[in-house]
C-alpha cells in the first residue's frame, strides 16, 4: 500500500482516494457475485428443462451474457454513486481517527468505521423512509433485501476494515 | 502501481470484448431462440398491433403434449394469476411479488380482449406495469398490447410448437441497453416454464377437452 505523506491534507487526500477505490470495487464485487449466483441458478433451471429447440448450451452462454451484460451496466451505473458513498465514508472515518484515536487503537479504529458507516447507512434509511415515503413491504422484502440490506451490511463491514486500514497506515506514518 | 494499470487496461479490454462478442454473435442468435426461418418470416395475428417497431424477437419451443394442455398453462399468465412460469427469484428482486403457479387453475382459464394481464402489483393502478389483451383466438393464441403475442401450432396429436413474438417500440437507448437482454432471460425461461409443466401435466382426453389430473378445469381443445 502506498505510504502516507506526513501532512494532514495528504492523508485527507489519500483517504477519500482509498475509499472511492473500495466504493467502485465493491460495487464492482456485489455484481460479479450476483452475476454467479444467478448464472448458476439459471444453469440448473435450463439442465433441468431438458431438450430445448434453442440448443442447451448455447441458451446457457446466452443467458449468462446476458445476465452479465445487466449486471456490469447496472454496476457502472452505481459505480460513481459507490464512489461517492466510499469517499465520504472513508474522509469521515480519517478525521474520526485522528480526533478520537490518538493512541491508534486497532478495536476502536474498528468500532469508528463500523459506527461511522452505520451511521451513514441510517441516514441514508431514514432519507428513504421519511424523505420519500419509501415503506417496506413483505412482497418488496426479496427487493429491499437485495437492493439494501445485503449491500448495507457489506458496506458496514467494509467501513470497519477500511478503518483498521487507514489507522495501520496512521501508525506507519502518522500525520503531523 | 504498474500492476493496477495493467490490470485497468486487461480489464477494460476484456469488457470490450465481451460487449461485442454479445452484440455480434449472442444477440442475434437469442433474437430468434429456437425458431425456424419460416417462423422468423411468417406473419403473425399481432404484428398488426405494432408499427415500425425498433426490433422483433421471435422465440419458439417445442413442447411434448397437446395443444389444449399448453394452452391451459399459457392463458394463467400473469402476475397474481399463473405469473410468467420464469425467473421469478430475478423478477422478485422488483417487488413483483411473482409466484408461478404449479397447477391449471379453473379461475385463470378464461381471458378475453380488454383483459389486463399485470406485469406487477402496481398494474392495477399503473397503465406501464400492465398490457391488455388485444386479441385472442382460445386455445390457439393471444396478443397483448404491444403486440406481444403466444401462439401455439399443432404439430401432432400430443405434440405443440410453442411461439413468442415480441415487437418491441420503446426508448432505444433503455431497450438496448437493459429490456432487450432482460427480455431474452426472462421469455425463454417462460417457455422453458411453460415446457416443463405441459409435459409433467398428466390428463385424460375426454371427446375435444382435456381433464387435468388435478381436477381442474377442462380447457377447450382447439
Amino acid at each position: 500500500m502506498q505510504r502516507l505523506d506526513q501532512s494532514p491534507q495528504h492523508t485527507m487526500r489519500y483517504a477519500a482516494k482509498s475509499g472511492a477505490k473500495v466504493g467502485v470495487a465493491l460495487d464492482l464485487g456485489y455484481a460479479m457475485a450476483f452475476l454467479a449466483y444467478a448464472s448458476v441458478r439459471s444453469t440448473l433451471t435450463i439442465l433441468a428443462a431438458g431438450g430445448m429447440d434453442g440448443g442447451m448450451l448455447g441458451t446457457i452462454v446466452a443467458t449468462t451474457a446476458s445476465i452479465a451484460w445487466v449486471s456490469l451496466l447496472v454496476a457502472i451505473l452505481f459505480a460513481p454513486i459507490a464512489a461517492l458513498i466510499g469517499m465520504v465514508t472513508a474522509v469521515i472515518v480519517n478525521a474520526l481517527l485522528g480526533r478520537v484515536n490518538p493512541i491508534h487503537s486497532a478495536t476502536r479504529a474498528l468500532i469508528i468505521g463500523l459506527v461511522t458507516a452505520a451511521g451513514i447507512a441510517l441516514l441514508f434509511y431514514a432519507a428513504l423512509v421519511f424523505g420519500m415515503g419509501v415503506a417496506v413491504s413483505p412482497e418488496a422484502i426479496e427487493m429491499f433485501a437485495f437492493w439494501l440490506g445485503l449491500p448495507t451490511l457489506i458496506y458496514i463491514a467494509a467501513g470497519g476494515v477500511g478503518s483498521l486500514e487507514l489507522n495501520r497506515e496512521l501508525v506507519r506514518s502518522p500525520a503531523v | 502501481m504498474k500492476a493496477t494499470k495493467t490490470f485497468g487496461v486487461i480489464s477494460l479490454l476484456l469488457l470490450v470484448v465481451f460487449f461485442a462478442s454479445y452484440i455480434f454473435f449472442i444477440r442475434p442468435w437469442h433474437m430468434r431462440w429456437g425458431a425456424t426461418d419460416a417462423e422468423v418470416a411468417m406473419s403473425l395475428p399481432g404484428d398488426q398491433f405494432t408499427h415500425n417497431p425498433i426490433a422483433v424477437d421471435t422465440r419458439a419451443i417445442t413442447i411434448h403434449a397437446p395443444i389444449a394442455v399448453v394452452w391451459a398453462w399459457l392463458v394463467q399468465l400473469g402476475q397474481g394469476r399463473g405469473a410468467f412460469y420464469s425467473y421469478s427469484w430475478l423478477e422478485n428482486l422488483f417487488a413483483s411479488d411473482m409466484h408461478n403457479a404449479e397447477k391449471i387453475v379453473p379461475q385463470y382459464q378464461q381471458l378475453k380482449v380488454g383483459d389486463w394481464v399485470l406485469m406487477h402489483p402496481t398494474g392495477a393502478t399503473n397503465p406501464a406495469t400492465r398490457l391488455e389483451v388485444v386479441a385472442v383466438d382460445p386455445g390457439r393464441y393471444f396478443v397483448l398490447s404491444k403486440g406481444w403475442g403466444f401462439y401455439l401450432e399443432p404439430i401432432d396429436e400430443n405434440t405443440t410448437r410453442f411461439i413468442v413474438r415480441y415487437p418491441n417500440n420503446d426508448d432505444p437507448i433503455y431497450y438496448y441497453a437493459v429490456l432487450e437482454p432482460a427480455h431474452f432471460i426472462m421469455e425463454s425461461g417462460m417457455l422453458l416454464g411453460v415446457k416443463e409443466r405441459a409435459e409433467h401435466t398428466t390428463y385424460t382426453k375426454v371427446s375435444d377437452t382435456v381433464q387435468s389430473t388435478e381436477g381442474g378445469t377442462v380447457n377447450a381443445a382447439p
